[in-house]
């Protein structure tokens, strides 16, 4: 049997003001994004359809919430004393289709104008079912039949199932993981096993009694027919004692857990003390490493300042470098220059030659005249160059650049800022991560360590004497139920006909009852194993590791992820529990018994952005019809529509118009 | 296997109920038959059948009533049947 919401119409109910009514696509495999910002109204939505369907609407911690405060504020201070939803839904079952329409109001009743309480509010339900309306008492018949509350908590998704999936995980088996795991079977459909044992039981001993009767009408059987009789009375209260001592155990046991569960807290108080010490010690060393660093940088940035000048007195060096050479070349030259004017000067003076005492020729001498007038022109022309105090200042000058050479300490500052991006970045991880622990430490009192170990002392001997207790009546009913099989023997040997049919009435039911008995732990191992290969198969769709081999189920219906060589995670992150609570999930969808709409509030919570990618990819495999309520930090619609774009079949924006008030619009 | 029933079936006081005998009707029932021949070697393929689509349908039902008085009248069919069956073999 399939469920889909046609629409939903809500009237004054939290923050949705006057009717609102949403039409929703139900096509196989329709994804509906219901986008809105915190407090916007996304929950509320969720509730409404919840509120719909059970009459109850649920705050954060999960406790009912009063109809006063669900009544819309702006419409409760303009008197209205009213708020109702209505659900159209459409059934399919073996390729046909019904439309049906669910509609839940309460009123105040007539004269009362603050109505406060919850019983000042009257109730009216309606319910049509293919255009034919049907009595209101069978309202809830009809929502058993559909989506049975029990099974509720895997179509309405309000993040809480997430923790009382980590319960489940802890085989501590509390009284919130034993009704995951009714809910569990119940969606799965064991009850049909077990309440076929059960009809057979309550059979099997209305039989048994007119069994008796029978017997003891007749002479021969009558004295064994009344030892029968009291002897499965005596049974019975056996039984029922034996019951109702169970029933004790289990009370005594989860109580047990719970303390051990508080005595667990401590152990884990403990640890955390010590932990926040680590963690404490570890900021201080951050921080003294922060303060060296911040002391190097300072002392490195005395001489940053030649880096930054660098560039510039590169090229003021080349340049006074280049004008210097020039002034040295020409002072060279103008003492070559200068040598050369002496030789000739001097050898002008002289008429005849020092060697061989011969007159010089006249065309000598005035060629050396030439060269001496030309030599003469280049002094002067060098006069200006070749200036020495020139030289030694610009000389003077160089030396004093090349002093200012640069000091390479700019790389050293980078990688010094860097370090301490590093120190903020773990510096802020160690802050965060103090913080937890001091939340988790916030308000514990170790002195109740004492008194939980007194209780736990007190419950264990409580068990014991229960446990001895119920041995002894165990041992008595085997031991009625062997007079009892004897008696009846005893009866059916002397074959009287008027008991023949009863005889065998007796021993059809009483199979018959055997067979449901044994079906229950049959049925329940083999949908464990179904559940496992199906959670596996959706896990390996989800997970980002590779190394993830797949789920392994236990007999509370937790998983464990399964490593490399079949050995089990046992460290898991937030983002992890949520891929494997949603595994569950989708395996619960595939094997249930019942499919509804699945409509999650609020679903990308812990998670990073491949493994939001991944299981938007999957969501529409999830149900017929997917309903995500989202803010824009879960789900940017530029950023992650991409992959799922031709899945989304439409998208609702909720308007928070005022701190009272929101619409419901569609996009 | 169990065979799928329509999806509306009139049911006490005309109240329509929705049904479907293939809700995981399949997988309790081919247990139960296995464990038949052994645990319940009276009982008929037909009545484990028809036991288990009976309960099936009224899985999430809480009033108990419906479903025990069909099955109180399945048994007493089944047993009719079973001395019809032992008096005709008798020789």
């Amino acid at each position: 049997v399939t469920m889909l919401l046609d629409a939903v119409e809500i009237e004054n109910f939290g923050p949705y003001y006057g009717e609102q009514i949403v039409t929703l696509p139900s096509e196989s495999g329709s994804l509906i994004l219901v986008h809105g910002e915190n407090m916007a109204g996304k929950t509320s939505f969720l509730n409404a359809i919840r509120w719909a369907l059970y009459g109850y609407a649920k705050d954060r911690a999960g406790k009912p919430i009063p109809i006063r405060k669900l009544i819309n504020a702006d419409a409760y201070d303009e008197g209205q004393r009213r708020l109702g939803v209505r659900l159209r839904l459409r059934v399919r079952s073996s390729g046909q289709e019904v439309q049906l329409i669910l509609r839940r109001q309460r009123q105040a009743k007539q004269g009362l104008t603050a109505a406060t309480a919850d019983a000042d509010y009257e109730e009216f339900r309606e319910i049509d079912f293919g255009g034919s309306v049907r009595p209101a008492s069978e309202f809830d018949d009809y929502v058993n039949m559909l989506l049975p509350e029990g099974i509720s908590r895997f179509f309405l998704f309000d993040g809480e199932l997430l923790n009382e999936y980590e319960e489940l995980v802890s085989e501590g088996g509390s009284h919130q993981a034993q009704m995951v795991q009714q809910s569990i079977e119940m969606i799965l459909g064991v009850p049909a096993a077990t309440r076929g044992r059960d009809d057979l039981e309550f059979l099997r001993k209305e039989v048994s009694k007119k069994y008796q009767r029978e017997a003891k009408l007749n002479s021969s059987a009558r004295e064994a027919a009344e030892r029968l009789e009291n002897e499965s009375a005596a049974l019975q209260r056996a039984q029922d004692d034996l019951a109702e001592m169970n029933r004790q155990l289990g009370d005594r046991e989860r109580e047990l857990r719970a303390y051990e569960i508080e005595l667990k807290k401590f152990s884990e108080m403990r640890e955390d003390a010590t932990r926040l010490k680590d963690l404490r010690d570890q900021k201080d060393e951050l921080d003294v490493e922060r303060q060296k660093a911040v002391r190097r940088r300072a002392e490195l940035a005395k001489d940053v300042w030649r880096d930054v000048l660098e560039p510039r007195l590169r090229h003021e060096i080349a340049r006074l470098d280049r004008d210097l050479r020039i002034i040295r070349d020409a002072i060279t030259e103008a003492d070559r220059v200068e040598s050369e004017i002496a030789r000739l000067e001097k050898s002008l003076t002289q008429d005849t030659c020092p060697t061989c005492g011969r007159p010089v020729p006249e065309e000598h001498l005035a060629r050396s005249r030439a060269d001496l007038e030309e030599l003469l022109r280049r002094r002067e022309d060098l006069r200006d160059l070749a200036d020495r105090s020139r030289h030694d200042e610009l000389s003077g000058a160089l030396g004093r650049l090349r002093d200012v050479a640069p000091a390479g300490v700019i790389a050293g500052i980078q990688e010094i800022e860097r370090q301490m991006r590093s120190n903020t970045i773990a510096a802020t991880r160690v802050l965060q991560q103090i913080s937890q622990v001091e939340q988790r430490l916030h308000g514990s009192n170790p002195a109740e360590f004492t008194e939980y170990e007194r209780k736990r002392k007190e419950t264990n001997r409580l068990i014991a004497k229960i446990e001895a207790a119920i041995g002894t009546r165990q041992g008595e009913v085997r031991q009625r139920e062997a007079v009892i099989a004897n008696l009846e023997r005893a009866i059916n040997e002397q074959n009287l006909p008027a008991l023949r049919r009863l005889q065998i009435h007796l021993d059809l039911v009483k199979s018959l009852e055997g067979l449901f008995t044994e079906s229950v732990a049959e049925l329940t191992t083999r949908l464990r194993r179904s559940v496992e290969s199906a959670a596996t198969d959706v896990f390996l769709g989800l997970t980002t590791d590779p190394l993830y081999e797949g789920l392994r189920i236990n007999d509370h219906y937790g998983l464990a992820i399964v490593g490399p060589g079949g050995r089990e995670v046992l460290i898991r992150s937030a983002g992890a529990e949520q891929v494997v609570a949603l595994s569950l999930i989708g395996a619960l969808n595939r094997s249930a018994t019942r499919k509804g709409p699945v409509i999650m509030d609020t679903p990308f919570g812990r998670l990073d952005p491949t493994h939001r990618a991944n299981i938007l990819k999957f969501l529409p495999t999830l149900g017929d019809q997917v309903i995500l309520l989202v803010h824009s930090g879960e789900i940017d619609p530029d950023r992650d529509l991409g992959p799922i774009a031709t899945s989304v079949r439409k998208r609702i924006v909720i308007e928070h118009e005022t701190s009272t008030r929101s619409v419901l619009r569609e996009v | 296997m169990t065979e799928s029933k329509p999806i509306l079936l009139k049911r006490r006081r005309s109240k329509v109920a929705v049904a479907s005998n293939g809700d995981r009707g399949d997988l309790l029932e081919e247990i139960l038959l296995d464990l038949r021949p052994q645990v319940a070697p009276l009982a008929t393929p037909e009545l484990v059948h028809l036991l288990c689509a009976i309960e099936v349908r009224n899985q999430f039902d809480d009033d108990r009533g419906p479903a025990r008085k069909t099955i109180r009248e399945a048994v007493e069919n089944a047993v009719t049947i079973l001395i019809h069956e032992g008096e005709e073999s008798r020789p």
